[in-house]
Parts: structure tokens; C-alpha cells; sequence
């Protein structure tokens, strides 16, 4: 992709995966394009590092997923979020936001 | 939550291992689908198909350590690691059968060494009570309903539970009594000895290291003349000499056959006091213990298989109840039956608990001290032994089974009627009436 995207922060995967399922039911590479989509193409995820993270948050309970086909007749796996996975989702984001908060209230004191 | 996830993954694992194959195929075709949604998407937007399918490959990233790490996350990981190097061992173990037979000697002998030692601490150490189903053992104490105070119980109420309950398998009976060992070795020494039914320790499930037991016809007055020796005694006072057995010995100028010895470390309820010696409880047809007033004789039966403490306390109440009607001292008077296992302060008596000080039992104390509560320890009657026999001497007896004041140290209500020499119903029988006090 381009030289302006940005690096994917170590942990913050499982929050973009768990919001771009928040939205409905994704397959792998719908995910990827629902994070880039929603990040007006600023973030790029290695598409192929997507797929440990995601099973690591479905043996933990967060997502589920399950074969089906896609609008132009191709076999996919779908993810969709379990009740857990939204409440982690509430979490992590709330505990990005305090991070944001804390980081940008140092930068303004310096 | 963390539980819940960590039993999710080993299922996860599990199922990996036995499944290796059809987790694999669905991560591979996962990846695949991916490449041609990919592969879709750039010919959609206007890539010929081949450009398209190179480009989707380049963004996916090296697919081989991706598979790779999929694999570990969704199962085999560590426990397929722990297989491998299982089934590594195996073969080496087949190819060197020598190296093989020494490990295993190593493991075998390992394993029973410390089999043994476990087995001698878990005896030695960890069982203060080593009664065999000690949970089947049961307490059964002489209680006053009017005050709630709880008694030793009268030789004649132990023979009418004995006989008329059959919810017992065996009800045992025993008092403390100090005895002097004179002319066995150098010196005479004071000991301290039990007075036992014949079947207490049939009813405990103990039996002797030597020699034997006591037996029914021990129990007769007159042939009651035998002695059971401590293991302690045995090998202080006699050498261990194992010939002991069927010798006399003289305890308080009467001559005792000695017919056994206990095993060693067996504990006579909390051993306090530790016992020594062992007599059988036989008394002349009118010596004191025969009164129904005289409260002195410990009490404590081995339940059927299968028979609740409720069914034994509704017999016991029954047998009670009818004494009740036929005897002017057994008047106010109850039985409560507690388990031997239950842990101080968690039980009461029932019955006992009631008014009159609240001097409900607990049940340990049952245990425990078993009527020997610790207010009163070191405070046992001092009657001598023979001494009831002879009427010059009854009277001492009969005075030193007066309860004496730590026993009688109960609610205080009761004090001054025990220091009186006043039984549990106030009147004073042929003999003075021993009132023992509940633990406190």
C-alpha cells in the first residue's frame, strides 16, 4: 500500500477486528476491507497476520464463525460477534480512549 | 472467566490433536477463500486475472508462517509438543531396553520408598484417632432437661441402653481410675488406668498388639482379676519382655493376670490422660457403681451400617423415657447421643442445649476429652481400686466419689448442689452421686 499508512499498534488488532464485526458479519478479507474502509485507508493490516488474531479471539470466546457464501456465489467463513466479544469491545475501547487521553495530555504539558 | 477460557483452549487443543488433519484443510481453504475474495476484488477493479491473483498473494504475506501461526493459536501448540516428545521417548526407550529396565527400576523403587514413607507419616502423624469408621462412633451422655446439664452416665442406664437399643453395634463403657503397680521391678509407681467393658474395644475397633482382648466373662465379679498393658508400660516396666502375657502382676495388693498389650500409638480418645493399663468393669452386687445415682461411667457406641444418629437418639430416648417411669433417680433425666466426628463448638447435644447455663455440648468435647472435659483433667475420682469391696473402706470411696469441685465446676446453679454431694434430682442415694459437669 501506500507510504502513508500507519503501523498497526501491538494490541489494538483484536479492538479493529471486534468494531468492524460490530457493524454485521464479515469474512476474513471483508474484515481487512471494512478496517481500511473505516480508517479512510490509513490503516493497513498485513492481510495474512489477520487470521491468527482472529482465531485467537474466537477460542477466547469473542467472535464466532461459521462457512456460508458470499453475493457472488464464493465459499467464505463468517465472523460475528458473541455477547462477550461486544462487552470486550466496550473495554478495550475504553481503555484505548484513557490511553489517548493520557498520551495527548502529555504531549500538551511539554 | 480465565478458567472458563483456559478449559476452552485445552478443548480447543484436544480436539486439535485428534483432528490435526481437519484443522489444517480449514485454515488452508480460509487462506484460500481469502486470496480469491482478493483475487475478485482487484479484477473488479480492473486487473487481468493473473496480475490479480500475484497481487492478492503479495498483500496476503508469506501464507507458510501465517498457517504456521494459525495452527498454534487453534490447537496443537505445547500439547502436540508434549505428544511428539512422548512418542520420541517411547521409541528410545524401545531401542535401548537396558537403559528402560533401570529407569523403571529407578521410578519402581522411587515410587514405593515413598509410598512407605507417606504410608508410616499418614499413620504415625496425620490420624490422632485411628479408630477404623470412626464416623460410625458415637458419644452417649446422661442429660438433665431441666438445666441442660449433662452427665456421666449410671452403670445401670449404660446396661438398659446396652440391651434394649438396636441401633448400636456395640455400646462400650469406661471410666478413668488411678492404679498402684507394686512389686514389678524395683519400684511401686501410681498409673494411670481405665476401667473398661468388655467390649470397648471391639466397639472402637482396636485390638491387642499381644495377647488377647477382654472378653464377656472377664466382666463377672470375681473372674474380672486381668490387665491389659499399654504398649508404653509394657516397655518401660517390662522390658517388652513378649512373655508378659499369662504372667501376674499386682495392681494395689490384687493380683492381675496380664492377658494382652495394646498396640503402640493407640490412642485412648485425646490420651489425656494417657492410658496405662486397662482393668474390665466388674463390680460386687453392691458396690456403689451399681446405684443409679452414682453418674461415672463414659459411654460410647458403634452405630450399625446405615443407622442415623437421629434413629440411635430416638432409641436412646425411648430406653430413657421408659426408665423414667420405672425409677424414682432416673427422674428428669435423658440420654444424648453425639457423633464422635464432630468438630468443637459445631454441635450441641440435642436436648442439652437448652436452659439451665446453656451448657450444651459440643461435641468434640465428646471427643476429646470424652466426658473428660479439660476443666477436669487431672480431677478424676480417686476411689481406690478393691477399696469398694471392703466395707471399712466404702465410705472413703464413697466420699472420694463425691464429685469433685473442677468436675462440678459447671453453670453455676449446679455448684453449690454438687459441692453438696446432691445428684442430678437432689436426692442423695445409698451412695453419694457423682455430678459430673458438662465441658465448658
Amino acid at each position: 500500500m501506500s507510504v502513508e499508512t500507519a503501523e498497526l499498534l501491538q494490541g489494538t488488532l483484536d479492538m479493529l477486528i471486534l468494531r468492524a464485526l460490530s457493524l454485521g458479519p464479515l469474512h476474513g478479507y471483508g474484515i481487512i476491507q471494512r478496517i481500511d474502509q473505516l480508517s479512510g485507508g490509513l490503516l493497513a493490516v498485513e492481510q495474512g497476520a489477520l487470521y491468527p488474531g482472529l482465531y485467537r479471539i474466537e477460542q477466547r470466546g469473542w467472535v464466532k464463525s461459521r462457512w456460508g457464501v458470499t453475493e457472488t456465489g464464493r465459499r467464505a467463513k463468517f465472523y460475528t460477534n458473541t455477547r462477550a466479544g461486544t462487552k470486550q469491545l466496550a473495554i478495550e475501547e475504553d481503555s484505548w480512549d484513557r490511553l489517548v487521553l493520557a498520551i495527548a495530555r502529555v504531549r500538551e504539558a511539554t | 472467566m480465565s478458567g472458563w477460557h483456559w478449559l476452552r483452549a485445552l478443548m480447543a487443543r484436544l480436539r486439535a490433536l485428534l483432528g490435526r488433519e481437519a484443522i489444517l484443510r480449514d485454515i488452508d481453504e480460509e487462506l484460500e477463500s481469502h486470496l480469491d475474495l482478493a483475487t475478485e476484488a482487484n479484477i473488479a477493479r480492473g486487473m487481468p486475472p493473473a496480475a490479480a491473483r500475484l497481487a492478492a498473494v503479495k498483500s496476503f504475506g508469506r501464507r507458510v508462517r501465517v498457517q504456521d501461526q494459525a495452527y498454534d493459536v487453534r490447537g496443537g501448540g505445547w500439547l502436540e509438543t508434549i505428544w511428539q516428545d512422548l512418542r520420541q521417548g517411547g521409541r528410545m526407550l524401545r531401542r535401548n531396553p537396558g537403559f528402560a529396565a533401570v529407569a523403571l527400576l529407578t521410578l519402581t523403587v522411587g515410587i514405593g520408598a515413598t509410598t512407605a514413607i507417606f504410608s508410616v507419616v499418614n499413620a504415625v502423624l496425620l490420624r490422632p484417632l485411628p479408630y477404623p469408621e470412626a464416623d460410625r462412633l458415637v458419644v452417649l451422655k446422661t442429660t438433665q432437661r431441666t438445666t441442660g446439664a449433662i452427665f456421666d452416665s449410671a452403670m445401670p442406664d449404660y446396661r438398659a441402653w446396652r440391651d434394649q437399643t438396636t441401633a448400636f453395634e456395640g455400646l462400650g463403657a469406661y471410666y478413668y481410675r488411678d492404679m498402684n503397680l507394686v512389686g514389678a521391678g524395683a519400684y511401686p509407681e501410681r498409673l494411670q488406668g481405665a476401667r473398661v467393658s468388655a467390649n470397648l474395644f471391639s466397639v472402637l475397633g482396636v485390638a491387642p498388639a499381644l495377647g488377647r482382648g477382654l472378653r464377656p466373662e472377664d466382666e463377672q465379679f470375681g473372674r474380672h482379676q486381668v490387665v491389659l498393658l499399654s504398649h508404653g508400660l509394657w516397655q518401660q516396666r517390662f522390658s517388652a519382655d513378649p512373655s508378659i502375657v499369662g504372667r501376674t502382676i499386682n495392681l494395689g495388693g490384687e493380683r492381675h493376670v496380664v492377658v494382652g498389650v495394646m498396640p503402640a500409638g493407640m490412642a485412648f480418645f485425646s490420651n489425656q490422660p494417657p492410658v496405662q493399663l486397662w482393668t474390665p468393669s466388674a463390680f460386687a452386687p453392691d458396690d456403689a457403681m451399681n446405684s443409679r445415682s452414682n453418674h461415672y461411667v463414659r459411654l460410647v457406641g458403634r452405630l450399625r451400617p446405615g443407622v442415623t444418629l437421629a434413629r440411635a437418639q430416638a432409641q436412646v430416648d425411648l430406653v430413657a423415657s421408659r426408665l423414667e417411669q420405672q425409677y424414682e433417680e432416673n427422674k428428669g433425666l435423658g440420654g444424648a447421643a453425639v457423633a464422635l466426628g464432630h468438630r468443637a463448638g459445631g454441635g450441641r447435644a440435642p436436648d442439652a442445649a437448652g436452659a439451665g447455663g446453656g451448657s450444651g455440648v459440643s461435641a468434640d468435647g465428646g471427643l476429646r476429652e470424652c466426658g473428660q472435659p479439660a476443666a477436669s483433667a487431672g480431677s478424676r475420682p480417686r476411689a481406690r481400686a478393691g477399696g469398694a469391696r471392703q466395707p471399712g473402706r466404702r465410705a472413703r470411696a464413697d466420699r472420694a466419689a463425691v464429685a469433685p469441685r473442677e468436675l462440678a465446676a459447671g453453670a453455676a446453679g449446679r455448684r453449690g448442689r454438687a459441692a453438696a454431694g446432691l445428684g442430678p434430682h437432689g436426692g442423695a442415694g445409698r451412695s453419694a452421686p457423682l455430678v459430673p459437669a458438662a465441658p465448658q
